[in-house]
């Protein structure tokens, strides 16, 4: 087990760093934050300075090495746009993006497990062929689509919810549902696929064979075997929904790290950029590593060496 | 409620406009641009009651007396020199050491007089003040940059209660502000970076001003009961940039104005800006611009003269290009592009419009990789010059190679002969007429929605927003 976690450790080390490499050299080779920071009659030699005030002028390789010199020490940089840490700025917006995320993960259990349920214990129902169509709506509707619509709904025509900012939490329910909508409708049809594999088993039919009732075969067994290669979904998902709410974030004026970063990226920011790309790189990669060790809990079978 | 929330509230440290809005209630510039009805701009006085020539470097400005900061530092000569020096310090790497760049120091004359030199003659001066803020300089020096920026003081009409990043920044009255305490107690900015949340925040009264208000909206509010459409011309002028410096084709004249002839201009504005855009005369300026030339007027809509030009010019049937437009940047920048387009079709010219994302747009741009043709949505401080700057030969962002107008524009540089000045830039903006070195379009109108409740609101043509004398009924 330990050389297991070791090996995984190495493994998720190497692809944050390919990850940072990726992004400082798809940002510089596609944008110049210089001209996106100097008024538009700026002269050629306030542009040259500017350049090489920031370290722009050198070779992207040289720039990557300082770049990594400083970020194992935990320095990323500063923000060119207000000269504030890169981090510091990130990390800044991070419990307002962790809420909206938590409440759409909620919302994503408690609308997928009872329609996965739903539609697997009552396979070709009425009630399935429904379950399956929201499951498609909901994950081919685009999310910019979805917030504006209940924005138009649920705040300027009812006027129950507030269509933008923070506050309470009545704040989070649109775009919690925003957000939520597509692992909701992702992770229902998993759990539905999943548990009529699971209902085939020889297990199940023993279960039954047993005298147990069908509450305690689905609720008892079925939905715990079931359960495995859904939690590695629901794992992936908390990336999605960690990369999704920049969409959301803009829509719903939520003063998260999505909103933060759209902003850098269109400014060609490089260090803010970096900075959030490397901590979702790290965040992810620690959530796939708990993943894994879950499946070794919840499934006896799995051993890692 | 504006589109962006401030990156620094730091007045020197940003040239951001709707930025500026904000941090600008709290601090104030020596002068500001006024706006005349007619749209002529002068430079008017705010914590600076005077100013006038000493010799062609040298400019004298006299200061308005009994002036605090908020917290109560006297704002006098001192805090003048201690500004500028500030944002003078090229350590500091803002943006707006651009607007001081041609200052060599600033002299202490006596407690309401100060000198500014400059390097050398710089007609611009006042204009370039506009933009430069004054901070008190005991506060400042103690808390430093990152704290100012968080938390300035100023001389202006409201204080800073809090910034929650992103979410609102407060501001409440200062009751002893030079010109009489403002009528509004509390003012709230909040950025809303989606155009249909602005409007749904206006109609459902989270709001009480909207900036700006996106086109596709403006009836959904003017039927809502208690709101305003509002309109305010801007300094941001669309025309489509002809490479007219090292393409075959444009470096024609007589293509160059077969293409603004081709182009109907007021069915645009009528069209896809329903009527909120005003048609340029001819020239890359508009009555707010100093150097603006009254006597030019747009090329008329013809395009029986334009294929004949075309003709003339040795394309009796067109040629084909690409024009290169960002998109999404302005409103509705790429289908104004796209409807240039269509018309230059009927004339024979075959235009594919390519879109391109903001920070690729102008570095490309930058990079004389937009050609022949670019769709651009320039905008300045209202003089002349800046506008001039992106059609000098060898300019950051110029694809024009016109040594006539070169002459004119460098030498209404250095002129302080405000009518000598003046004459020059009417010249150049002739000559770019006449010379057709792009196509003009049309200004660009800032649309708003405003609650009825509030009285006194105007947004200037420079985007600004004055707010001490806004009042709710």
């Amino acid at each position: 087990m330990l050389s297991f976690l070791v090996r995984r450790l190495i493994h998720s080390t190497a692809v944050v760093v390919g990850v940072s490499l990726l992004v400082f050299v798809l940002m510089r080779l596609t944008g110049d934050p210089v001209l996106l920071l100097l008024p538009s009659n700026a002269t050629p030699q306030q542009i040259a300075d500017l350049r090489h005030e920031l370290g722009l002028d050198q070779p992207i390789w040289a720039q990557y090495l300082q770049f990594l010199a400083h970020a194992v020490r935990g320095d990323f940089g500063v923000s060119f746009r207000n000269n504030q840490p890169a981090m510091a700025l990130v990390l800044d917006r991070m419990p307002a993006t962790l809420q909206l995320t938590g409440v759409a993960f909620a919302i994503t259990i408690l609308i997928s497990v009872p329609i996965g349920i739903l539609s697997a214990t009552h396979r070709d129902s009425v009630a399935d062929a429904l379950g399956r169509a929201l499951a498609l709506l909901g994950q081919a509707v685009p999310s910019f689509w979805l917030g504006i619509m209940l924005i138009l709904l649920f705040a300027v025509i009812l006027r129950w919810l507030p269509p933008f900012g923070t506050g309470g939490p009545e704040h989070l329910i649109l775009p919690g549902i925003t957000l939520g909508t597509y692992s909701a409708a992702v992770t229902s049809r998993m759990l539905r696929s999943s548990l009529l594999e699971v209902f085939g088993a020889d297990y199940i039919r023993t279960a039954r064979a047993k005298g147990l009732s069908e509450r305690a075969v689905v609720y008892g067994h079925a939905l715990r075997n079931a359960a495995l290669p859904v939690v590695t979904i629901l794992g992936l998902q908390v990336g999605a929904l960690l990369g999704g709410a920049v969409v959301t974030e803009y829509v719903f004026s939520y003063p998260g790290m999505g909103r933060l970063v759209l902003q850098a990226i269109g400014n060609r920011d490089f260090a803010v950029v970096q900075a959030f790309v490397i901590l979702m790189a790290l965040i992810i990669g620690g959530i796939n590593i708990l993943v894994d060790l879950l499946y070794a809990i919840l499934d006896p079978r799995v051993k890692y060496q | 409620m504006q589109g962006a929330d401030p990156e620094t509230l730091d007045p020197q440290a940003t040239t951001t406009r709707s930025t500026l809005n904000v941090s600008g209630a709290i601090c104030e510039p020596l002068v500001k641009v006024a706006f005349a009805d007619s749209g002529a701009s002068s430079v008017a006085g705010v914590l600076a009651t005077s100013w006038k020539l000493l010799n062609d470097t040298t400019w004298q400005f006299k200061l308005r007396e009994n002036v605090k900061f908020s917290n109560g530092e006297p704002f006098d000569a001192n805090a003048v020199k201690y500004s500028m020096d500030r944002i003078m310090d090229a350590s500091n790497k803002w943006p707006s050491l651009k607007y001081v760049a041609n200052i060599d120091r600033v002299d202490v004359v006596d407690k309401s007089t100060v000198n500014m030199v400059t390097k050398a003659p710089a007609p611009l001066l006042p204009l370039d003040l506009t933009q430069v803020y004054m901070v008190p300089s005991k506060y400042t020096a103690e808390v430093g940059k990152q704290t100012f920026a968080n938390k300035p003081i100023g001389t202006g009409p409201f204080k800073l209660v809090e910034w929650v990043k992103d979410d609102h920044v407060t501001l409440e009255q200062n009751p002893d502000y030079w010109g009489g305490k403002p009528k509004l107690t509390k003012v709230t900015f909040k950025p809303v970076p989606e155009a249909s949340t602005r409007t749904a925040a206006i109609i459902t009264h989270q709001a009480d001003v909207v900036i700006p208000l996106q086109i596709s909206d403006i009836n959904q509010v003017q039927q809502s009961s208690g709101l305003k459409v509002e309109k305010s011309p801007t300094l941001r002028l669309m025309y489509v940039v002809l490479d007219q410096a090292s393409n075959d084709i444009m470096k024609n004249t007589k293509v160059r104005q077969a293409l603004n002839y081709a182009v109907d201009k007021d069915a645009i504005v009528e069209h896809i800006f329903q009527g909120y855009g005003k048609k340029l005369q001819g020239q890359g300026l508009t009555p707010e611009f100093y150097g603006f030339n009254p006597d030019l007027q747009a090329y008329p809509y013809d395009p029986a003269k334009a294929k004949q030009l075309l003709a003339e010019a040795g394309y009796p049937d067109g040629f084909s290009a690409t024009m290169w437009s960002p998109r999404g940047r302005y409103p509705l920048d790429f289908e104004t592009a796209q409807a240039v387009a269509g018309q230059l079709e009927k004339v024979g010219v075959k235009v594919t419009v390519k879109p391109l994302e903001w920070a690729v747009y102008i570095q490309d741009f930058s990079n004389k990789k937009l050609t022949p043709m670019l769709f651009a949505a320039w905008g300045t401080y209202p003089d002349a010059d800046p506008m001039f700057d992106a059609f000098l030969k060898g300019g950051v962002y110029s694809y024009a190679d016109l040594p006539a107008f070169d002459k004119l524009v460098r030498d209404a540089r250095s002129t302080m002969d405000e009518k000598k000045r003046q004459q020059m830039l009417q010249e150049a903006a002739k000559l770019q007429h006449d010379e057709a070195l792009a196509i003009f379009l049309h200004q660009l109108v800032n649309i708003y929605a405003i609650n009825d409740r509030v009285q006194g609101f105007k947004l200037l043509p420079n985007e600004a927003i004055e707010l001490q004398d806004v009042y709710m009924k």
